[in-house]
């Protein structure tokens, strides 16, 4: 080749090459510079959220049952940590360095984000790490607000308590501006007021360099702390009920209820469990301590239960509704047994009541009575009356995954087990035997029902929602699920049986002296040696201000007017009066 | 008329005084294009480093480009066959150093490239490049085995390999590229039959997929990532990723001088020295890229002027081999800048900022300068 065929050939390859690169230059500029610039701008900002401080709940007095707390976390940025400074991180953090280590390799952020290497940390953390800010390059300290129940076991089911987000509930929140990094109610009146309760998070729109540290604020959003609660509920009543299980080392449930207007006063279920130990975070094996005990479970709500002789309301009022029988004349003689279909069925007291007409029936919670009785109403009408009286319905509580209990019918011993109806099944059920299972509070808004003439309330926690300038947003008013159909002669009978009861035995003491008392107790066979007791009680009968339902579950008392006293407890110190008596029964009344 | 010849009557012309000579010869529209970029280069460096009020990086730069524009015009005014003789000793200074930094260097971001001799940081890979090209020029010129052109294939080739290795061990592949590449334009201008260049270049294309294996594992890395930018958006592919978001949003008139927020932002990682070329990109949109080119088209195109007219091949090389590295750099490091290319520590020609590069660089105008001036016959050039 000639030289100047050689220069040309150079100048023609000095020339491709950047007219190449030209070419390239206005794809990127040019054609596609639009794309690049929104790129751009998204790069030069982001947007940074901080959480929303939570609502306060109060009790009905005023007194704080939840609510959020400063605390401190420690963050850890790997791009400019220097791991020689490890042990004196381990040592200001109180983190072994393994541990340390560990959430090091753990993290999959980027290398220029910051991780959170502790939470829950003191305000002591803050100056800690100011003394040593030189010697933690990468190490810096952020402010979060962390849940905290002052009464630790108390609410545990009834406030329940919040934690991070799961995958699966961030996929069914998301839509509503939920991210992998929030907190929200997980049980409880966290759970079932979380929209309430949440708040507006706080958004800034940073300008970040390269390693994504904020340069400026560009504009900023104030976090909208959330809407605080009073509930309906007495803190000393509260404390009262809880105290007289834990004392007793009884499981079970107690809620005292307003039965005019369904405000839950109190409602403890034992075991519990203490809520600051899900915020501060447990174990596994704690966690499974708990399950195996049951304690994560709110009996009162979640949980259902034979409900024994405190059924027999039921079977009365459909007996004289549906005009079975005529209570004036009706009378069953109890010798304390009764045979029906080659079988023997027992009275619990086997010497027998003699003969009984309605009022003693209930009074003394006589079997044979009732035996008779469900005979002749049949299960259909029985259970047409539980059903009016709300015992397998939800009762639309304000709290999450309330349960409903079960009332069978023929068609429904059919559908489930496919086995035939007996006579047996029917005296089971008038007694609340054999597949009757109700869940505790559905079991005490039926005998409010009862106590307010009438009137299936929906039962309330939540008496008032206030945003936080103050401003009402929800003030609870009280809810008529169902205007039971009775008459006003079913409503005195009950009455009168359930006042006389509390006139026997050791019934007596569910008494406060002056107040007038109407209860019904009830025992459930679980095993020849436990059962699940019941009392369910209201005062003053003329004008109920308070329902007390006391239910002790696998209990080694034999019967549930051994529950008494300590329903006459709580109605005392709700009415402020005397009790009458707060030792421990000793003397032989109806179940 | 041979070396030894041209070299020894290289400053007698007849009839003609030194100075006049220079005056006739100088090639000044090479030294404008240079100096045009120099201060395009210091215009875009002063908003690159725009963030240190005391542009401590800009200041340093005009410091390099006086010192190396002296340099420059001195080794202009001496006739360049003097690399005749120093090209060797030039050389094995390379290969010392080169071994020098492989035994001694301190390791920065895992490559070991530059070598403190007292208080200097020297990059000898810098060194080594030039005197390849001097070492290069001689062979291929020289009288030796011109009946014999595969044995002087052959030698040429064995000058490159050693600081090619040598570079590549650092690592730097980048630079062992451009060593590498230095030897086509060179082979193709001088009087090397085609076939063998072209044989050996294809060789090279035919062995890519072996030498995929001995590419370490970041240097894979950054060829996967040019073939899929999606891969790992904040780690490997993060450089890349921001260098195509501040050239592309540039647009065609940029965002304006001193407004880039990509740069400013410091996004853009080592902004002053490889990654200028998008800062000037975003600031100045399309329109600032097109003179960059221009300028550097214009360059390119005078200095293979003065190859064309020098006076013998050893001169012809010499300006062909600079040349080769220039262009060989604008493309490695436009085409990084651009997402066509892996990310390689390669400079831009006159407008990274680096004091090795910088002086390099002059030097190189310098020498082609010289070729341009020693010659005999005269070029009359507008107002010369």
């Amino acid at each position: 080749m000639e030289k100047a065929q050689r220069v040309v050939v150079f100048s023609a390859v000095i020339v491709a090459v950047l007219a190449v690169l030209l070419g390239r230059l206005f794809f990127l500029q040019v054609v596609q510079g639009y794309n690049y610039q929104e790129a751009s701008e998204e790069n030069r900002t982001r947007l940074a959220t901080s959480p929303a401080l939570r609502g306060v709940i109060y009790d009905r007095t005023g007194a704080v049952l939840a609510k959020d707390t400063a605390t401190y976390s420690v963050k850890l940025t790997p791009e400019h940590f220097d791991p020689a400074k490890l042990p004196l991180l381990a040592e200001i953090t109180g983190m072994p360095v393994d541990e340390i280590q560990a959430k090091l390799e753990e993290n999959n952020l980027p290398v220029w984000e910051p991780f959170t290497l502790r939470t829950g940390l003191g305000e002591e953390i803050v100056q800690k790490v100011e003394e040593q800010r030189l010697d933690l390059p990468g190490i810096s300290i952020s402010i979060e607000p962390q849940r905290s129940y002052p009464y630790d076991n108390l609410f545990a089911h009834l406030i329940g308590y919040t934690g991070n987000i799961s995958a699966l509930e961030l996929s069914r929140m998301e839509s509503a501006g939920y991210t992998g990094a929030d907190v929200i109610g997980k049980t409880g009146l966290e759970k079932s007021y979380e929209d309430w309760l949440k708040g507006e998070k706080g958004k800034q729109i940073l300008e970040v360099n390269a390693i994504g540290q904020p340069v400026r604020v560009l504009n900023e959003i104030e976090q909208i702390p959330g809407a605080d609660m009073t509930l309906g509920i007495d803190l000393k009543l509260q404390q009262l009920a809880r105290q007289i299980l834990i004392d007793n080392q009884m499981n079970g449930a107690v809620i005292c209820m307003n039965p005019q207007t369904g405000a839950i006063l109190a409602m403890v279920s034992t075991p519990d469990f203490n809520p600051n130990d899900f915020i501060k975070g447990i174990s596994q094996k704690e966690y499974e301590t708990m399950t195996a005990s049951n304690a994560l479970i709110p009996k009162a709500t979640q949980d259902r239960f034979p409900p024994g002789s405190t059924f027999k309301v039921v079977t009365t009022a459909a007996a004289l509704e549906e005009g079975v029988i005529d209570p004036e004349t009706y009378t069953v003689f109890c010798p304390g047994y009764i045979d029906v279909g080659g079988h023997r069925f027992y009275c619990w007291q086997t010497s027998g009541h003699g003969t009984q007409n309605l009022v003693d029936a209930i009074a003394n919670s006589c079997n044979i009575f009732f035996y008779t009785l469900s005979l002749e109403v049949g299960p259909e009408r029985i259970a047409k009356w539980a059903q009016l009286l709300g015992l397998d319905q939800y009762t639309g509580v304000d709290l999450p995954d309330e349960a409903k209990g079960v009332i069978p019918t023929p068609a429904w011993k059919w559908e489930q087990l496919e086995e035939p109806w007996y006579p047996g099944d029917t005296m089971n059920m008038g007694i609340g035997h054999g597949d009757v299972a109700v869940t505790p509070l559905a079991l005490a808004t039926a005998f409010a029902a009862i106590a307010n003439g009438g009137k299936l309330i929906t039962p309330y926690l939540v008496q008032e929602i206030r945003s936080p300038d103050g401003t009402i947003l929800k003030d609870t008013q009280t809810t008529v699920r169902v205007e039971v159909p009775f008459s006003q002669r079913t409503l005195d009978y009950l009455r009168q049986g359930m006042v006389k009861a509390t006139t026997l035995g050791t019934t007596q003491q569910v008494k406060p002296p002056g107040i007038s008392v109407a209860a019904k107790t009830g025992t459930a066979l679980i095993t020849s040696e436990k059962q699940d007791i019941w009392i369910c009680a209201y005062a003053p009968v003329e004008n109920p201000q308070i329902l007390v339902l006391f239910m002790n579950e696998y209990s080694t008392l034999i019967y549930g007017s051994y529950l008494a006293p300590f329903a006459g407890q709580l109605i005392s110190a709700y009415l402020s009066v005397t009790p009458t008596s707060t030792a421990t029964p000793t003397s032989t009344s109806a179940p | 008329m041979n070396q030894s010849q041209a070299a020894s009557s290289g400053g007698d012309f007849v009839g003609l005084t030194r100075l006049t000579r220079v005056r006739r010869n100088f090639n000044r529209p090479l030294l404008i294009a240079v100096f045009l970029l120099l201060a395009y280069g210091l215009f875009v460096l002063f908003s690159a480093t725009n963030q240190d009020p005391q542009h401590t990086a800009f200041f340093w730069q005009i410091g390099f480009a006086a010192v190396g524009t002296g340099l420059a015009i001195w080794v202009a005014l001496v006739d360049y066959h003097i690399w005749l003789k120093l090209a060797y000793p030039l050389y094995f200074i390379a290969l010392i150093l080169l071994l020098g930094v492989l035994l001694f260097a301190p390791e920065v971001f895992g490559a070991q490239r530059w070598l403190n001799i007292g208080p200097i940081p020297i990059q000898p890979s810098e060194i080594a490049k030039v005197a390849v090209i001097l070492v290069l020029a001689k062979e291929l010129s020289g009288s030796k085995d011109r009946e014999r052109p595969f044995i002087r294939f052959l030698r040429a080739l064995t000058v490159i390999i050693l600081p090619m290795l040598l570079i590549y061990e650092q690592p730097d592949l980048g630079t062992s590229i451009v060593v590498l590449f230095l030897f086509f334009p060179m082979c193709s201008f001088a009087a090397i039959r085609p076939l063998y260049t072209f044989s050996f270049f294809g060789a090279i294309l035919a062995s890519t997929p072996l030498l995929w294996y001995f590419l370490r594992e970041y240097q894979r890395n950054r060829i996967l990532v040019l073939l899929d930018p999606t891969i790992d958006p904040l780690g490997i592919g993060y450089n890349l990723r921001q260098a195509l978001i501040t050239i592309g949003s540039g647009g065609f008139l940029g965002k304006g001088y001193l407004q880039g927020s990509q740069k400013q932002l410091q996004f853009l990682p080592v902004r002053h020295t490889d990654f200028i070329f998008s800062v000037l990109a975003e600031e100045l949109g399309f329109l600032g890229v097109t003179l960059l080119l221009s300028l550097y088209a214009a360059l390119f195109l005078l200095v293979l002027r003065v190859a064309q007219q020098a006076e013998d091949e050893f001169g012809a090389l010499l300006v062909i081999g600079i040349l080769g590295m220039w262009v060989c750099h604008v493309f490695v490091n436009i085409g990084m800048n651009a997402g066509i290319m892996p990310v390689t520590g390669i400079w831009l020609p006159f407008f990274s900022y680096g004091g090795a590069s910088t002086l390099i660089n002059l030097l190189s105008v310098g020498i082609i300068l010289s070729v341009s001036l020693h010659r005999r016959r005269f070029m009359f050039y507008p107002g010369a």
